[in-house]
C-alpha cells in the first residue's frame, strides 16, 4: 500500500533542515505543495543539495504579503492535511498562517511547527543554523573537552530534525485517526541537538566524563580504532569482545601478543592502551587496507574500510540494498542520491517527481482548488502567483548567474558542465 | 489528554543505542515498553546513557536459549502490538523469536528490526557496530580527509536509526488502522548513516568537499574567540544575514571586497584563508560576552561555546522542558534529557526512572498468566 496516499502537505519551510521531512512525507505517498516567495527558497543556491531534499515536491510561487493570496491559502488549508513550518515565531502570525488561524479553517490539520529554537522562551525569536544549537547544547566541545572546540561538519541538527519532525506527525496521524481532531506538533534544532547527545547529556554526583583530547583522533582504543594499510589506505577495526581479540591476535599470528601479560585481559588492554597501539601500528602497516579488512571479515572481527565519498555511491552493499537513487537532475544533469533507505513488507515507497523549478506548478495547483484559467492569469498579471519556466543553470547567461549570486568561480565550474 | 501511544504494547529486545532508544521515544509518547532482557542484562548498563535510553520502560530478564524462556516471549509478543530487537541478523531467529515465527502468532503485529547493515547484502554478516558503519560509510573521511580520517564519538547513526524506527513502527501502527495487519520493518544504521548526511551531499558535478578544520573551513560559518580568548560560534549563514553583520560592525565594504565574494556559500579555499583572518582580528576586538550582545541585537545568529555541564543550565534548553529530574536508583537524581517531540492535544510524559534488571518479572508474568507457582519454578531454573 502506499501508506500517505491522499494525504496533502504544505510545506513552507526553507533551507535545510525543514525541506527534508516533507520530502520524507513524499517518499510515503503524500502529495507535497512546496510555497515559495517569488524569490524562491534561497537554498536553491546550494543547487544539489536543494536538489536532493526537495524531491518529490510541486512548487508554488506566491506573494503571501499580498491580501489575495490570503483566499487562495485558505482554499489550500481547507484540503491540507498537514502544514510544516520551520520559521521563527511571529512570522507566520503576520502572514495569517500561524496555527490558530489554520485551525480556525481546518481543525484536522496537523499543524508542525519546528522553529531554530523552540516556541517558548528567551531566544525564541532569534535565527539560528545547525552550528548554533549543536554550539550551545554542548556538542562541540564534548570530545575534546573545555576549550577546544571541534567542529563537525556532519550537520546533525539539519540531519536528526527532519525524522524527529516525521515521528511527531506520525503520532499526530495515528491521534488524529483516532479521534478526527487535527493538532500541533512541535520540536526544534535546539531539541535534535540535545537528542544527540542524550548519552552524555546528563548530570548527577560523581558523574565520569571522558574525552577525546586528539583533534586527529582515530578511535576509542587500541583495538577499536582506524589503522592505516599499506596502500596508504585506512581501515576500522572494532574490537568489542575478549573473543574479538582472541580472533585478532590468531589473525596477526604473532604468538607473542596473545600471551603478552599487557594485553591478557580487558582491563590490560585499556591501561597499557598506548604501548599496544604502538604495536598494532606497524603490523597493520605490513599489509594492504583491503587484505586486512577481508581477512579480519572473514573470521569475525568487526571491520571495514574507511570509505570516501567518491567511493560511497558504488558501495556494493549500497547498491545490493537499493540505497541509491540515480537520476537526471534538470538542473545539474546526472545525478546519484540517497534513496529510500528503510524496508516496510507492506509499503511502497517511491519518488514520484524531482525536486520543482520554482513556480513550476503554481497554475495547475491553483486549478486543483477550483479557479478558472481567467482567474489564474489574473493572479500571474497582479504577481499574486507566479508560474516560472527555469532553465538548466548551463544555459543560463553569466549575467543571470551572477544575478543570482553565484561567484565568478563558480560560474567558471558551471561552463565546464556538459 | 493521554500520549498518543496510550494503549499500544511493546516488546522490546534492545541492547546498547538504537533499539532501546526507539524504546525509549515510544515508552515517552505513552506505549507500555517492556525490555526484556538477558540474564546478564543489556550490556550498555555499564554505560552512564543506559539510563536515559531505558527510562519509561519495565524490565523483565528471560533466557532466551531455554524453551520456557522462548515460551515467555511468545506469550508476550502475542499480546503485543509492536516488537523491537536489535540483534545481528541470524540472531533473533535462533532465540525464538525470528519474524516469521512472531507474525504467524499475531498477525497484526509490527516486528522492528535495527540492525547494522540488514538482513540481506554483502556486507549483512559484518557486526553492525556504530563505528564500523561509520567507517564505510565515509563519515571518518569526510569529518577530516582521505588521507587523514578523524575519528568522532557522537553515536550518529545508532541514534538517526532509532529515530527512523521511532516514526516507522508509528507509520506502521497508523496504517494498521486501514490495513487490520502489521509488517516487517527494516531499518539499518547503515542506511541511517547514508540518509542522514549523504542525504545533504549527493554525488553530482559542482559538489564541493570541504576540507576539515576544528573551528570549521567556512569563515562566515565558524567558531571565533574575543579579545578574552573565549569562544563563540558566528553564523552568518545566508546573504541577508552577512549583510546585516556588515553593516551592524560598519563594515560596509565587505560587501564589495573580491574576499568576500559570494558570500557566505561560495567562499572557498583560498579564499577563505584572508576571509578568515579579516574576521578573526575583527572579533579581537571585544570581548565574547560583547559581541554575544551585540550581534544577537543585530538578528545575526551566534552562540555561546558550552560545556556540556554550562548547556545543562542554558535558559532556553529548560524552557523547551529538554532538562528534566529523574531520580534513578543508583545515581541519585539524575537531569536528562526531556522529549524532545511534544504534541499539543496528547503530550507524552517521562514515565518513570530506568529498571533496575528484571524489576517487573514477577508483575508483567503474573499479568500474562503466570501463577505464582509456576512463576518460582521459572526461578528455579533459571529461565527468569
Amino acid at each position: 500500500m502506499i501508506p500517505l496516499k491522499g494525504i496533502k502537505v504544505l510545506d513552507f519551510t526553507t533551507f535545510a533542515a525543514g525541506p527534508a521531512f516533507p520530502s520524507f512525507l513524499s517518499e510515503f505517498g503524500a502529495d507535497v505543495i512546496k510555497v515559495e516567495p517569488f524569490d524562491g527558497d534561497l537554498f536553491r543556491l546550494l543547487g544539489a543539495s536543494f536538489m536532493v531534499i526537495n524531491r518529490g515536491k510541486r512548487s508554488l510561487s506566491i506573494d503571501l504579503k499580498k491580501e489575495q493570496s490570503k483566499l487562495i491559502m485558505k482554499r489550500l488549508i481547507e484540503k491540507t492535511d498537514i502544514i510544516v513550518m520551520n520559521t521563527r515565531p511571529g512570522i507566520m502570525e503576520k502572514l495569517g498562517l500561524d496555527y490558530p488561524s489554520v485551525k480556525a479553517i481546518n481543525p484536522r490539520a496537523i499543524y508542525l511547527q519546528s522553529p531554530p529554537y523552540g516556541t517558548k522562551g528567551p531566544k525564541t525569536k532569534l535565527a539560528a543554523f545547525d552550528p548554533i544549537p549543536l554550539s550551545l547544547g554542548g556538542m562541540y566541545l564534548m570530545q575534546r573537552g573545555p576549550g577546544n572546540p571541534m567542529y563537525y561538519k556532519i550537520p546533525f541538527c539539519d540531519a536528526g530534525t527532519p525524522v524527529l519532525c516525521f515521528f511527531g506527525v506520525a503520532l499526530a496521524l495515528l491521534a488524529r485517526a483516532r479521534t478526527g481532531q487535527g493538532q500541533l506538533v512541535g520540536t526544534s534544532l535546539l531539541n535534535t541537538a540535545i537528542a544527540y547527545q542524550a548519552t552524555e547529556f546528563m548530570q548527577y554526583k560523581k558523574i565520569k566524563r571522558s574525552y577525546v583530547k586528539d583533534m586527529n583522533a582515530k578511535g576509542r582504543n587500541a583495538t577499536d580504532r582506524l589503522y592505516l594499510g599499506l596502500d596508504a589506505k585506512w581501515f576500522y577495526v572494532s574490537c568489542k569482545s575478549d573473543e574479538h581479540w582472541k580472533k585478532l591476535c590468531d589473525a596477526i599470528d604473532l604468538d607473542t601478543l596473545k600471551s603478552d601479560p599487557r594485553f591478557k585481559t580487558r582491563e590490560k588492554r585499556l591501561q597499557n592502551d598506548a604501548e599496544l597501539a604502538e604495536v598494532l601500528f606497524p603490523i597493520f602497516s605490513l599489509g594492504n587496507a583491503s587484505d586486512w579488512v577481508t581477512q579480519l571479515q572473514k573470521i569475525g572481527v568487526p571491520c571495514t574500510m574507511s570509505v570516501k565519498e567518491d567511493e560511497l555511491y558504488d558501495d556494493p552493499h549500497g547498491v545490493a540494498t537499493g540505497m541509491f537513487h540515480e537520476f537526471n537532475d534538470p538542473m545539474l544533469g546526472p545525478a546519484k542520491a540517497i534513496g529510500h533507505t528503510l524496508k516496510f513488507s507492506e509499503f511502497d515507497l517511491s519518488f514520484d517527481r524531482l525536486a520543482p523549478f520554482l513556480g513550476q506548478h503554481s497554475s495547475e495547483i491553483l486549478k486543483e482548488v477550483g479557479y478558472t484559467d481567467e482567474q489564474i492569469q489574473q493572479f500571474i498579471e497582479n504577481k499574486i502567483i507566479q508560474q516560472s519556466q527555469d532553465k538548466p543553470l548551463k544555459e543560463l547567461s553569466d549575467e543571470a548567474l551572477k544575478q543570482r549570486g553565484y561567484p565568478p568561480d563558480f560560474i567558471a565550474r558551471i561552463r565546464t558542465m556538459q | 489528554m493521554t500520549g498518543a501511544l496510550d494503549g499500544y504494547r511493546v516488546v522490546e529486545f534492545g541492547h546498547y543505542i538504537p533499539g532501546p532508544y526507539a524504546g525509549m521515544l515510544l515508552a515517552d509518547q505513552g506505549a507500555d515498553v517492556i525490555k526484556v532482557e538477558p540474564p546478564g542484562g543489556d550490556p550498555y548498563r555499564e554505560d552512564k546513557g543506559f539510563m536515559v535510553l531505558n527510562r519509561s520502560k519495565k524490565s523483565i530478564t528471560v533466557d532466551l536459549k531455554n524453551e520456557e524462556g522462548k515460551e515467555i516471549a511468545r506469550r508476550l509478543v502475542q499480546g503485543s502490538d509492536v516488537l523491537i530487537e536489535n540483534y545481528q541478523p541470524g540472531v533473533a531467529e535462533k532465540l525464538g523469536i525470528g519474524y516469521d515465527r512472531m507474525s504467524a502468532l499475531n498477525p497484526k503485529l509490527i516486528y522492528c528490526s535495527v540492525s547494522g547493515f540488514g538482513h540481506s547484502g554483502p556486507y549483512r554478516d559484518i557486526e553492525g557496530w556504530e563505528q564500523v558503519v561509520a567507517s564505510v560509510s565515509s563519515y571518518y573521511t569526510e569529518e577530516g580527509n582521505v588521507a587523514n580520517p578523524i575519528y568522532f564519538p557522537v553515536p550518529f547513526a545508532s541514534t538517526y536509526a532509532a529515530f527512523q524506527a521511532a516514526y516507522s513502527v508509528t507509520m506502521a501502527l497508523y496504517a494498521r488502522e486501514t490495513i487490520a495487519r502489521g509488517q516487517r520493518i527494516d531499518v539499518t544504521l547503515f542506511g541511517a548513516a547514508l540518509k542522514g548526511f549523504g542525504y545533504f551531499f549527493p554525488q553530482v558535478f559542482g559538489r564541493y568537499r570541504i576540507p576539515f578544520h576544528p573551528q570549521s573551513t567556512w569563515p562566515t560559518t565558524r567558531f571565533y574567540q574575543g579579545s578574552d580568548g573565549e569562544w563563540f560560534f558566528f553564523s552568518a549563514t545566508t546573504p541577508a544575514f552577512f549583510v546585516k553583520f556588515c553593516v551592524a560592525v560598519g563594515k560596509e565594504e565587505w560587501l564589495t571586497d573580491p574576499t568576500f565574494d559570494g558570500a557566505p556559500f561560495f567562499i572557498f579555499p583560498p579564499r577563505n584563508v584572508k576571509a578568515t583572518s579579516l574576521l578573526t582580528n575583527l572579533f579581537q576586538t571585544r570581548k565574547r560576552d560583547e559581541w554575544l550582545e551585540f550581534l544577537t541585537a543585530a538578528d545575526v545568529p551566534v552562540a555561546r561555546l558550552n560545556t556540556l555541564e554550562e548547556a545543562m543550565e542554558e535558559p532556553q534548553i529548560l524552557a523547551n522542558n529538554m532538562i528534566v529530574d529523574v531520580l534513578e536508583s543508583d545515581f541519585g537524581t539524575v537531569k536528562e534529557m526531556g522529549l524532545p517531540v511534544n504534541l499539543e492535544l496528547n503530550p507524552g510524559a517521562i514515565k518513570g526512572r530506568s529498571p533496575r534488571l528484571g524489576e517487573n518479572t514477577v508483575e508483567i508474568l503474573t499479568a500474562t498468566g503466570y501463577s505464582k507457582k509456576e512463576i518460582a519454578a521459572l526461578k528455579k531454573n533459571e529461565v527468569i
